[in-house]
């Protein structure tokens, strides 16, 4: 049905009003006030429920929430699971009459989609413990202007919360023991907080844990025994934490990412991570582990990702087997890590290697001529080594990686006369001289 | 046990902008190349302010 001349005049006049306050990837806004819009969907079962009403306990709970982290427009919403905001999210009780709030975000995660705001002297009130039904509760970046610790009354939430996200909130002090209370927590995020102390022994009850992220923090002490049989993904990456991994990792065979880098972990890595068959991610990078490291990682055959540079493994000698199984693997990093010994031939058959990091070790011998075999190697960097003889790469391998292959800083690295030539207009080559003794 | 409503709903924008009134349901098209209908999504609206549109 055509648009009557009016409406096309007023879409032309909001066009041309409005460009200025408009986001730069939107060009077309519509009034949308009337209630027989093409889009509306017929009556839903849904609609029956537009004459229930928030539980009353909650509807002050949400207000009291609302008022301490400073919107307190919400006081004059007289329902507010009817007149909801981009934060809340509400379910009908088993009786169908009365609304619970099963879900509070605050925080401008982008500009786009903003939560409502933190004020700058926003706290966090203890009416949360008045929702019963609350499942997840959400905060960014909200009480950054205003330090203060994660109340311990959290861990009182009721047993139906699945997440609680307090992320980049500048909250101090220890992570409070009580939060093991929450048993039914799916995700837990306290990421880029200023948390110190140990992480709570108490989370070993998180058995419902699938996300679990407290990185970017100061929490220092060892890494507890968690045995946390669903979880997906584990990021306790930039802290203070000491000690060795625990074994206990192994049993959550579930695995998926694996992030403890920038830590200050020791001893060696256990061989029971091979049994985290479905591994796609292993970030140990930056901490003070020791070598072997254990034949089990041959194991890990989802294994994407092996990033393991800045431990300090002095004077071990990598095994040629030991990447062998990782047919998945797209990224191996083992830069500074202090290794002596030839560079394994066995890394040249990884089919599906696209970045491979060995610099800044003392790896002698020359580069593996199945390094040749790398087809979608994207980056190569074995500078600052004691490698001698000829760089094997052809022309098109060479071309292709530019600046992304790194080879300069080794004892003899060579390259043949056959391809002095082209080698001589490639940056990454530069100061690769002549083989001695090099004919054809 | 809670009974669960499916489906979904054309979002109702009358608290959607904070202490900002009278907020509007709009409807926003995005930039798109190619000779087709673009892409149409909800936001409320309230003083040339845009807002995202409560769940439904």
């Amino acid at each position: 049905m055509p648009l009557p001349c009016i409406q096309l005049l007023l879409l032309f006049l909001i066009i041309n009003k409005l460009p200025s306050l408009l986001h730069a990837e939107f060009t077309v806004i519509l009034p949308d006030t009337s209630s027989a819009s093409i889009l509306d969907p017929p009556a839903q079962p849904g609609d029956v429920l537009t004459w229930a009403h928030t539980d009353p306990s909650e509807q002050l709970a949400v207000q009291a929430i609302m008022a301490a982290i400073g919107n307190d427009w919400a006081a004059s919403v007289p329902d507010v699971c009817q007149g909801r905001w981009h934060g809340i999210e509400c379910v009908p009780g088993v009786d169908g009459d009365v609304y619970h709030v099963v879900s509070l975000s605050f925080g401008a995660l982008s500009d786009d989609t903003a939560f409502p705001a933190c004020s700058t002297g926003a706290t966090l009130s203890p009416a949360i413990l008045s929702l019963p039904h609350l499942r997840s509760l959400f905060f960014y970046r909200c009480f950054t202007s205003n330090p203060q610790p994660i109340p311990s009354f959290l861990g009182q939430m009721g047993p139906t919360i699945r997440s609680l996200v307090l992320r980049e909130n500048g909250h101090v002090g220890p992570i409070p023991t009580e939060l093991g209370n929450l048993t039914a927590l799916r995700v837990l995020d306290l990421h880029g907080n200023q948390l110190v102390s140990t992480i709570p022994k108490s989370f070993q009850r998180l058995e419902n844990l699938q996300l679990f992220d407290l990185s970017h923090n100061s929490l220092s002490g060892a890494i507890p025994e968690l045995k946390l049989p669903k979880l997906r993904i584990l990021d306790l990456g930039y802290n203070a934490l000491h000690g060795q991994i625990p074994e206990g990792f192994s049993q959550c065979g579930t695995l998926l990412k694996m992030d403890l880098s920038r830590n200050r972990l020791t001893k060696q890595i256990p061989d029971s991570i091979g049994k985290l068959a479905n591994l796609i991610l292993l970030d140990l990078s930056h901490n003070s582990l020791m070598g072997p490291l254990p034949v089990t990682l041959r194991k890990m055959h989802a294994l994407k990702a092996l990033i393991l540079n800045s431990n300090s493994m002095p004077e071990w000698t990598v095994p040629n087997e030991i990447f062998t199984g990782l047919k998945n693997l797209i990224m191996l990093v083992l830069s500074d890590m202090g290794l002596v010994g030839p560079v394994p031939d066995s890394i040249g058959y990884l089919p599906s290697l696209r970045v491979l990091r060995l610099d800044r070790n003392k790896l002698n011998g020359s580069i593996p001529e199945s390094f040749k075999n790398l087809k979608n190697i994207s980056e190569l960097s074995i500078s600052n080594n004691k490698l001698t003889g000829p760089v094997p790469f052809g022309k098109e391998m060479v071309w292709r990686l530019g600046k992304k292959l790194r080879v300069h800083n080794n004892l003899g690295l060579c390259c043949e006369d056959r391809n002095l030539e082209w080698y001589e207009g490639i940056g990454s080559m530069y100061g690769i001289g002549k083989c001695k003794g090099s004919s054809n | 046990k809670e009974v669960h409503a499916t489906g979904s709903s054309v979002p109702d924008c009358s608290h959607a902008c904070g202490s900002c009134s009278p907020c509007n349901r709009v409807m926003v098209s995005f930039k798109c190349s190619i000779p087709e209908p673009c892409p149409m999504v909800y936001r409320c609206m309230c003083r040339g302010n845009l807002f995202p549109v409560p769940s439904s």
